[in-house]
């Protein structure tokens, strides 16, 4: 394992890190002006709406999309099924996170956040608020407990990794049990306003429909944060894994549509379904983003589609956010000559939040063992077939030659100044740089002033394509002039692919020798400008 | 049961805002910046700054000109919303009848406003941390009430509409009224049951939705969610207890299963 | 008021015309609101549906400027049906005296009375007199060697018919007057729908029956018109005909603008008037004799010149001998119309070269403001005394104003509000109550007493010494409020309440009041044989500051008392302060009583003649002498009172009676009759006398941008009616200025009818353009369902309402509306027609 300062060295900042990281700077702009000089400074929220999108979304959203952490935890520990360990930890960080985005949106809506312990104080169990507050509270230190694993594990501490690893029963169902009453409760809040919330959305069984859809989002979430960290960090999508999770979400939100009919009968509220935009809404959320997501997962085609899944999953997403903001905010009535649309402000928090738990999560990524391998299938290589997108050398438009491919490739992280392989020796594997740089020079002796550098690789070409070459010789070094993360494809493995798949093969062989003729127009460029 | 209210005759108010501009003057309110929108009523609506409202409504019936007039101001409910929604029981409802604040707990979450069946309460949305922002609505003069003074709008009020007394007499005193005078009133005194009942009572000449009072029903709006609430701890118990049961339940039913897939692999290499 | 604030909760009807009590008094709704209960009906009359009518059981709407159309057929309506009260009107009006055969009125003149000159536009009164009848009594006069004697004498009285009917009788005259004033007529001229003026008169005029009693409420709805007193005198008519003058929930009700401002005009505010209504002296009173052969020898007024002269001894003390006419030449004398306009006429003629505004901000309330911010500028100097920087202290500031151009100098002397200083206010009950000073005022602001004392002691001292005849005024003033720096105002108290300077005797030679005691009543003055050993500043306010019992036995100044005993539970609360005259609540008290004695009806008592202790007695202060007999003749050889008979029950005119006819007072004739305000958009219905003959209307700079301008209806088609709000304060220097007003009604609107804003395309709350001849303004639209149009003989008549108070200076601004009213006013009072003037509306 390297060092720390490797570690941190290897953690580049990249063009959209640098948004990320504007977008919080320019949130703390806005968040100082709103403690100068009140809410109002910076958002449309008024007496009228006193509550906006920070509730609607940063708290009621933000918190429904971080269910997936309870839904893994308790299919992975209570449910006994060991197959979703892998997704566990970035499910568990994910909740994690969002949850600490929750509390950081909620110190800015807060009027004052600076007597937040008040809720430990001074006690009010009518309020459903109070009750909120502290699963909120107590849910999160589970959740900070539950992923102190990866801490403990970074730094290689015994023995609060072994304290821990004892009681992470209790913590997950306690996690369970918090999850299940806030999230439910998240919905008891609106059952304290009657009159406000729509009628096609109010309803007595507000806590539990809350919670389905949150247990729904829950996988959804997962399969949706899987894929974008799987593009995100060039790792291999655990399709069958997530397909399989998926499973639950129909049952769930069959469930959720069936209480919701029943409902809407028994109450005989439909006349409410078909008269103005409400019901538009309404139909757009039911059969938009509760049908059609309950049809799609219920497909084995989608489930076992990376992309079809991920489609699928933002339905459920979408779903569970247009709802909140329908029980929420959409559809009060409200005095006639007020409106409410948030202002910039309100959205540069929002997304200054979301920027913040998008760096920290890459932190964490970059740092902690996040991506932990498949105890089940054990699988050493293979990578997300998605990471070979990367590489317009690995492009071809049939799914299942990529997918051979990724089957044989690894990815490696290289230190700065490592050499991966030298002219002359065997070309036992093909590279593909992923990120970073790698400088090829050929040697023509011993020390460093004899190295000629032929050129420099960038993020997407190949280099040791020897590998493909008859004799299969290496004709150059490779040093990393950065640290660097490339994509390690077994030399003996793709070559007896190519022999399988002759069409493959000579794909292969033709995009190689373009590629050593590039290489050779750089070598000669280099030697007649050479000192001799 | 509280033991104060004012019933409100709108029949007898002339919309003349003695009783807005008393309210300021007592609770030391500033006046607020406005334009004039096409409306007498101004401010546009209750505020931080403004706590008692006269909202007047002009309905047309027939070509015939109606115009109409409602204080608009706290209810002070029997059962308030804002006193059972707030985490932090910065809302009470007192023995007098007034429900009061203590700014002293409030931490701004702002649930009071989305609860009140009412839309009452306000917040002072200009206030940063250093001059600290609350929650502000009318108290009932609740300094004055417990001073034994009537509160500065029933005081003002140059045409009797506003009679402060006990609740119980003002119900009494609002029907006795209305079947004095039954065409001159809607047959009911808002109020007295609306929401579970509040201290205070309307009288109306025109149906209350149309005055500006909503259709609340008669329960009061949060009985849901603290029956909600009650069930949360014996809930939270089963529910934990069925979770460690399930958690058991699935590792024993895996570790059979373990079991009988080394079996199976023990017969095969046998 | 005739009544009081409180006895509007005896009334059974309340018929509001010209007024909106809701919104501008709003105090008096505690008890419009306690007789509705009681099942009172409550009329409303207006151009729009105002807070009031919202209130109203009956709402009519109608056309400004239209009154004395609707208010005559009102009286036409009761003659018609018998709804009157005739043995009312027999005995305390003058429908039975007959009138000059050669009285002809607008029925046979088209629209004008007997006596005009069209070169003078005005009237010779001689046809409008009574028909006399020559009495001969026998009097015991002293001879030449002062010895008893029987004397006959003649005397003329006014000839009375013994039938209402009768050719030539008042009631005779007025029933032809108004019969051309119909239901039709009604809503020919007013818009008012006829069944709604029906409506109005079937439920008013049955307060004609004797145990009814109806009131008519006013404002400045009914005076601010070129025919505004007309307009008052046909309510009072209307009243007598209903018999509704005298008794409880009944009268005719000025509800006044301001909380003092009947006080102040009983102190003589108005130029035409002393204090106490005594009649400012002219050019024509050349002595004291010839001034008080002015006042009536019939009535009360017979102790007019007495109270003069305890006037002129308030104000000059011992300087004031019988031998120099008690310094009556001291006082100036008018030569002609000095009223507001007349005043800035002259202004801006050049011809007056400084101003004191004390309280006033005629750049904002003056008609044609334009006109009168102009004659401003034309002043020397200018001092302001006011609370804040009024539009009128910052006049050369206004929009559209360089100040270079202004050599005006301004003086701007901050004043204390009425809560920072003590002193009296006298309600529109006439009810005077003395106020403690309860706040302290902010920086050098003074009392306005204070103010005027410095100045006053600053000019004696200017001329002290000075031993020329013509500065005499000055140097014999009495100035007695103190020697402080701040004048005690007890001592202003004390001077207008009255006190003896001498010992005061009566004819027998007994003392009614020693020397230095305060005037218990001005009763005391009338029968004083050394009358003018008494000084007393305003004879009606005589005893409300002598020592009075306040019901519990405690005595303090009447003015401060705060008893609260009722006797007879009618809301007079006679302990509490002190009503104007004599502690009386309701005037003409007599005609409560029917012309025997006895109450009209059990419910409406309030005086009755008392046979056995032969006195008058009850819960009011008689109106009346206390101990003449209903059934007493009238001794037409006697001064004043004795002159009139026991039934003579409105005792300060000249025959004892109510006048259904005016033979004298009045410039446009003794009927009431309807003429179109001077800008008006239909031509008059009834005569074709368009507007009133008798106005005077300017034409200075007539035509130029800033000039006395007269709008036609062709190019101002929309009828404008100004308005008073309940947040704001006249021109709103007070209130402007609060921020808890300026946020209430924070800028100037317009009352727009949804129809007309619709065929203007002006959206509520848009800003909309107001044009007059005199110029234009800006405002926020109102489009509101409570202004709708009219149709008047045949066409569709549109109306818009604009708030008064807005101008440019504090917290609420606005442009001026009185920037767009006309420069012409009444014949009468020259008060100016604010409530009815052209104007366009566009959109801005």
């Amino acid at each position: 394992m390297t060092t720390l300062n490797a570690t941190l060295n290897r953690f580049r900042i990249s063009p959209i890190i640098l948004i990320m990281l504007a977008l919080m700077a320019l949130a703390v702009v806005v968040a100082l002006v709103r403690y100068l000089f009140g809410i109002g400074a910076i958002s449309n929220l008024s007496d009228a709406y006193p509550w906006g999108m920070w509730i609607s979304f940063d708290l009621l959203c933000g918190v429904a999309l971080a269910a997936g952490a309870f839904t893994t935890a308790s299919a992975v520990y209570i449910f006994n099924d060991k197959r979703f360990t892998p997704i566990l930890r970035p499910a568990i960080l994910t909740g994690f996170l969002g949850y600490l985005m929750v509390i950081v949106a909620l110190m800015v809506d807060l009027g004052r956040p600076e007597r937040i312990w008040h809720l430990i104080v001074y006690w009010n169990p009518h309020s459903v608020m109070f009750e909120v507050g502290w699963c909120v509270m107590l849910y999160t230190t589970v959740l900070a407990l539950e992923f102190s694993p990866l801490v403990f594990e970074r730094f290689g501490w015994k023995l609060p990794l072994n304290i821990v690893h004892r009681l992470t029963m209790v913590f997950v169902i306690l996690g369970t049990l918090l999850s299940t009453l806030h999230q439910s409760s998240l919905g008891s809040l609106f059952l304290a306003t009657p009159g406000k919330v729509s009628p096609l959305w109010f309803s007595a069984f507000l806590p539990v429909y809350f919670f389905l859809t949150a247990a729904a989002v829950g996988p959804a979430m997962v399969i949706v944060e899987s894929f974008i960290s799987s593009r995100a960090f060039y790792r291999g999508l655990e399709t069958e894994l997530l397909g399989t999770f998926a499973k639950v979400i129909p049952p769930v939100l069959g469930v959720y549509l069936l209480l919701k009919v029943v409902d809407l009968t028994v109450s005989g509220k439909w006349v409410y379904a078909f008269r103005d935009g409400m019901s538009v809404l309404f139909w757009i959320e039911i059969i938009g983003f509760v049908v059609l997501p309950i049809v799609l997962f219920s497909m084995p085609k989608v489930r076992q589609n990376g992309q079809s899944l991920f489609g699928a999953g933002l339905l459920v997403v979408g779903g569970v956010v247009l709802n909140r903001f329908n029980v929420s905010l959409i559809g009060w009535p409200r005095p006639a000559d007020t409106a409410y649309f948030p202002s910039w402000m309100e959205f540069a928090i929002t997304f200054g939040i979301i920027a913040a738990g998008v760096v920290a999560y890459a932190l964490v990524a970059r740092f902690f063992p996040l991506f932990v391998e498949d105890p089940v299938t054990k699988r050493a290589h293979g990578v997300s077939p998605e990471i070979l997108r990367r590489s317009q050398f690995l492009v071809f438009p049939e799914a299942a030659r990529v997918q051979a491919i990724a089957a044989i490739a690894e990815e490696q992280d290289i230190a700065e100044d490592q050499v991966i392989f030298r002219q002359g020796d065997p070309a036992q594997a093909l590279y593909i740089l992923l990120d970073g740089s790698v400088n090829l020079y050929s040697t023509r002796g011993p020390g460093a002033t004899n190295e000629l550098h032929l050129g420099t690789i960038k993020p997407g070409d190949p280099f040791g394509i020897s590998t493909l070459i008859d004799p299969f010789v290496l004709t150059a070094s490779a040093r990393a002039a950065t640290a660097c993360r490339v994509l390690k494809i077994d030399g003996k493995q793709l070559r007896a692919l190519g022999a399988a798949d002759p069409h493959l093969g000579q794909t292969l062989a033709l995009r190689a020798a373009q590629a050593a003729l590039t290489r050779m127009s750089w070598a000669r460029t280099r030697l007649a400008g050479a000192p001799s | 049961m509280s033991k104060y209210g004012m019933l409100i005759d709108e029949t007898r108010c002339t919309g003349c805002r003695g009783c807005q501009v008393a309210c300021k003057q007592w609770n030391d309110l500033p006046g607020e910046q406005t334009r004039n929108r096409g409306t007498y009523t101004n401010p546009p609506a209750l505020s931080a700054k403004t706590w008692n409202l006269i909202q007047y409504t002009e309905v047309e019936t027939n070509g015939r000109a109606g115009f109409y007039f409602l204080k608009h101001a706290c209810m002070h409910c029997e059962k308030p919303a804002c006193a059972s929604v707030c985490p932090v029981g910065a809302l009470y409802k007192t023995t007098e009848g007034p429900v009061v604040y203590d700014d002293t707990k409030c931490i701004g979450c702002r649930y009071c406003m989305t609860a009140c069946p009412f839309s009452i309460p306000t917040f002072e949305w200009g206030k940063g941390l250093l001059d600290q922002a609350l929650i502000r609505k009318c108290n009932f003069c609740i300094d004055r009430v417990s001073n034994g003074l009537t509160p500065a709008c029933a005081k003002t009020c140059p045409s009797k509409a506003i009679t402060f007394g006990e609740r119980d007499k003002l119900i009494a005193q609002g029907e006795a009224q209305i079947r004095k005078y039954p065409d001159k009133y809607v047959n009911r005194v808002y109020g007295k049951d609306e929401v579970g009942g509040t201290s205070i009572l309307y009288l109306s000449a025109i149906p209350f939705d149309q005055l500006g009072l909503p259709r609340v029903g008669t329960t009061p709006v949060t009985a849901l969610s603290e029956q909600v609430m009650e069930y949360t701890l014996p809930f939270a118990g089963a529910w934990a207890a069925t979770l460690a049961g399930l958690a058991i339940l699935f590792r024993l039913r895996n570790r059979g299963a373990q079991h009988a897939a080394d079996d199976v692999h023990k017969e095969k290499s046998a | 008021m005739t009544n009081d604030w409180v006895d509007l909760k005896n009334a059974d009807a309340i018929f509001v015309i010209g007024a909106n009590p809701a919104s501008n008094h709003p105090a008096s709704f505690t008890w419009i609101n306690d007789t509705r209960e009681r099942g009172a009906k409550l009329i409303v009359v207006d151009p729009a549906f105002t807070r009031t009518a919202a209130a109203a059981d009956l709402y009519a709407p109608i056309r400004p400027g239209t009154d004395i159309v609707f208010l005559g057929a009102l009286m036409s309506y009761a003659i018609q049906n018998k709804l009157y009260n005739e043995e009312y009107i027999k005995a305390y009006t003058n429908a039975l005296t007959l009138v000059n055969p050669d009285f002809k009125g607008p029925a046979d003149l088209n629209g004008f009375f007997s006596g005009f000159n069209k070169e003078t536009s005005a009237y010779a009164t001689a046809t409008w007199q009574y028909q006399t009848d020559k009495v001969k009594v026998t009097v015991k006069e002293k001879d030449a060697s002062g010895k008893d004697v029987d004397v006959e004498k003649e005397f003329s009285v006014p000839k009375q018919a013994a039938n209402l009917d009768d050719a030539g009788t008042v009631w005779s005259q007025l029933k032809k007057h108004y019969a051309r004033y119909t239901p039709e007529m009604v809503e020919r001229v007013c818009g008012t729908p006829k069944d709604q003026f029906l409506q109005v008169a079937r439920t008013f005029c049955a307060t004609g029956a004797p145990d009814k009693s109806g009131t008519i409420l006013y404002a400045m709805g009914q005076t601010q018109h070129t025919v505004g007193t007309q307009n008052v005198r046909a309510m009072a008519m209307l009243q007598l005909i209903l018999g509704n003058i005298g008794i409880p929930g009944g009268g005719v009700n000025a509800l006044r603008g301001e909380s003092n401002v009947q006080g102040s005009t009983d102190m003589a505010l108005l130029f035409g008037d002393l204090p106490g209504y005594l009649g400012a002296p002219t050019d024509r009173h050349g002595d004291f004799k010839t001034y008080t052969a002015k006042f009536d020898t019939t009535s009360y007024w017979v102790n007019g010149p007495r109270f003069a002269t305890s006037l002129l001894k308030a104000w000059y003390g011992d300087a004031a001998k019988k031998e120099n006419d008690y310094c009556f030449n001291y006082l100036p004398k008018t030569s002609g119309n000095y009223s507001w306009i007349s005043m800035f006429q002259a202004m801006y003629a050049g011809k007056l070269k400084g101003l004191i505004a004390m309280g006033m901000n005629p750049a904002v309330s003056g008609p044609n403001a334009r006109m009168e911010r102009k004659s401003l500028e034309k002043l020397d100097w200018l001092v302001v005394m006011d609370l804040f920087e009024t539009e009128t202290a910052g006049f050369w500031k206004a929009p559209g104003v360089d100040p270079k151009t202004v050599n005006t100098e301004v003086f701007l002397l901050p004043a204390l509000d009425a809560m920072e200083k003590e002193g009296s206010i006298v309600t529109s009950g006439r009810r005077i109550q003395w106020r403690p000073r309860v706040a302290a005022g902010p920086g050098d602001a003074k009392t306005d007493l204070a103010i005027l004392d410095r100045l006053a002691k600053a000019i004696k001292a200017v001329y002290a010494g000075s031993t020329d005849a013509k500065d005499r005024p000055i140097l014999d003033l009495n100035w007695l409020y103190g020697d402080d720096p701040e004048p005690d105002v007890w001592l202003v108290a004390r001077e207008i309440n009255g006190y003896a300077l001498d010992d005061v005797k009566d004819a027998a030679g007994a003392t009614l009041l020693a020397k230095g005691a305060l005037l218990p009543a001005f009763a005391t003055i009338a029968s004083a044989a050394n009358f003018d050993a008494i000084a007393c500043g305003n004879w009606l306010y005589a005893g409300y500051f002598a020592p009075a019992d306040d019901g519990r036995g405690i005595w303090r100044p009447a003015a401060r008392r705060r008893g609260q005993k009722d006797p007879g539970n009618l809301g007079l609360y006679p302990y509490w302060g002190y009503t104007w005259p004599a502690n009386r609540h309701i005037i003409y008290n007599r005609a409560s009583a029917r012309p025997d004695g006895k109450p009209w009806a059990e419910n409406k008592k309030l005086i009755w003649w008392d046979a056995e202790k032969k006195t008058w007695t009850g819960y009011d202060v008689p109106d009346f002498a206390p101990t003449k007999a209903p059934d007493a003749k009238a001794n037409p050889a006697g001064a004043g009172l004795a002159a009139q008979s026991g039934t003579d029950a409105f005792l300060m005119k000249a025959d004892g009676k109510g006048w259904l006819f005016a033979p004298a007072g009045l410039a446009e004739g003794p009927f009431p009759e309807h003429y179109e305000p001077v800008e008006s958009p239909v031509t008059n219905c009834l005569s074709a006398c368009q507007s009133n003959p008798v106005v005077k209307v300017w034409a200075t700079d007539k035509g130029k941008p800033v000039g006395d301008n007269i709008g036609t209806s062709d190019k101002f088609p929309i009828v404008c009616t100004t308005f008073r709000l309940v947040e704001h304060w006249q021109s709103g220097t007070m209130s402007r200025t609060l921020p808890w007003l300026a946020e209430i009604q924070p800028e100037l609107f317009v009352m727009i009818g949804a129809e007309l804003a619709n065929e203007r395309g002006i959206k509520n709350g848009e800003i909309a353009k107001i044009v007059s001849a005199r110029g234009e303004i800006k405002a926020v639209a109102l489009v509101t369902p409570r202004m709708k149009p009219l149709t008047v003989d045949g066409k569709k008549v549109h109306m818009v309402r604009m708030p008064w108070h807005y101008g440019w200076q504090g917290l609420a601004t606005g442009d001026v509306i009185n920037d767009i009213s006309p420069h012409v006013g009444d014949a009468n009072t020259m008060i100016p027609e604010y409530k009815a003037f052209l104007v366009d509306v566009r959109k801005a």
